[in-house]
């Protein structure tokens, strides 16, 4: 096991110590509300938007994008444990504005290690062999972080198994200040329909 | 509702203390009565007590500080980077429903490492989860009566809602989890086996128990997604 892991489960032992009566939380989130955000490691969604444990689901990925994955974790979501509103919070300086699907599938047929960054873009400086396997998938990139934002509100919006009653609301998280700044373009997209 | 605006507001007690199997997402009077911009208005309330002692994490750099990935369940109860001692600049941390091992948790996971750096990767399923309660069959038929919240009596889900809902569920793969210690390795295997995945990434298996909260690992996943080479 790994130093990383084993400083994770040392954590892991001073969380239970303090665990407290978290044990008795219910499945359904206390605050009936859903979160879609980005992997990023800057992101903390619990401190930034003040969850505790119990109030609201989590689901993240590369983006925050309104992926199928994203879609069935918020049927999910709604349709067993009852949330009612849901946030998409995607967030400046994404990795994801930095490339094309075509340039990751360029990097991965290389080689199958990690790429370097500099003024000239994205360089592979693995050795190979990589594999041609980036070619068929669809790896959801942001060209414009606003734009992502409305686009994955209205796909949502636009699910037909998403039910018109919850609203769905758009934001960007700054990761210079930490701000959530809502899109009012998004929300508006993702308000209730009667 | 007033509350220290550092800390998220705590919901009634009585909320808290609901077992599942008296689901208490269907009871109308819980939070169901604050309005919507109270809930906005209290997580930008914390979000600004955030921004106040943001301090220098505006220098984190994209690229994850301890190279780890974890990939979760979106279950309200999990706080993954405080059950795992991480701060914000240490992990990417992907979240669905289950933890599963979906095409989108793969794309994620690639470009977490192919991208990024991320050279070992945690697999966290948890006791108690959603998805071990239904199938996939009865998942669509719940869709198919209505798209409103369904109702758990203990053993079975129950629709009571008004239609009309949607025959779009049968179409979806759900991911919905029969056996959790098999699902957990099947899961580690998938991602062990993606051609886009190096075998130089170590892919751990762990069950996070909700009664608890320990992380446990799952000494069989843990070894099917071993490193099967030096970096």
């Amino acid at each position: 096991m790994s130093t990383v892991v084993q400083e994770v489960l040392s954590a892991n032992r001073a969380y239970q110590s303090e665990f407290g009566d978290r044990g008795k939380l219910a499945i359904p989130p206390a605050r009936r509300f859903a979160v879609l955000t980005c992997m990023d490691a800057r992101l903390d969604p619990a401190k930034f938007a003040g969850l505790a444990e119990g109030d609201a689901h989590v689901i993240r990925n590369a983006g925050g994008r309104a992926s199928d994955d994203a879609i069935r974790s918020l049927v999910i979501s709604y349709k067993l444990l009852g949330t009612r509103e849901w946030f998409v919070i995607h967030h400046s300086d994404c990795g994801m504005e930095t490339f094309t699907d075509d340039l990751i599938a360029d990097l991965l047929s290389k080689s199958l290690e990690t790429a370097t960054i500099n003024g000239g873009g994205w360089q592979d400086v693995g050795k190979g062999p990589g594999a041609p396997d980036g070619r068929f998938i669809k790896w959801l990139t942001i060209r414009d972080a606003k734009g992502s934002v409305v686009e994955d509100v209205q796909r949502i919006r636009n699910h037909p198994l998403v039910p018109k009653t919850i609203p769905i609301y758009g934001y960007i998280y700054d990761v210079r200040t930490g701000a959530l700044i809502e899109i009012a373009e998004a929300t508006a997209v993702g308000a209730v329909r009667e | 509702m007033r509350h220290d605006p550092g800390r998220a507001p705590t919901a009634p007690t009585v909320a808290r203390n609901q077992p599942f199997l008296d689901s208490g997402a269907n009871d109308n009077d819980r939070e169901g009565e604050k309005t919507v911009s109270a809930l906005i208005e209290e997580i930008l309330t914390a979000n600004r007590s955030y921004q106040s002692s943001f301090g220098n994490k505006r220098e984190l750099a994209v690229a994850p500080k301890r190279r780890l990935a974890i990939l979760t369940c979106m279950d309200a109860r999990l706080a993954p980077l405080q059950f795992a001692g991480l701060v914000e600049g240490d992990a990417h941390v992907i979240r669905n429903a289950g933890g599963r091992a979906s095409e989108d948790a793969i794309r994620s996971l690639v470009i977490s490492y192919k991208l990024l750096g991320t050279r070992e990767w945690l697999v966290i399923h948890h006791t108690g989860c959603g998805l071990t309660t239904l199938n996939d069959d009865r998942l669509a038929q719940l869709l198919e009566s209505s798209l409103e919240t369904a109702r758990f009596d203990g053993a079975n889900w129950l629709d009571t809602g008004a239609g009309p809902g949607s025959s779009e569920g049968q179409y979806i793969n759900w991911m919905t989890i029969a056996d959790p210690k098999r699902c957990l390795i099947d899961d580690v295997r998938r991602l062990r086996n993606h051609p886009l995945v190096p075998p130089v990434i170590t892919i751990y298996g762990f069950m996070y128990d909700v009664a608890t909260g320990a992380l446990l690992e799952d000494a069989e996943a843990s070894t099917v997604g071993r490193a099967r080479a030096q970096a």
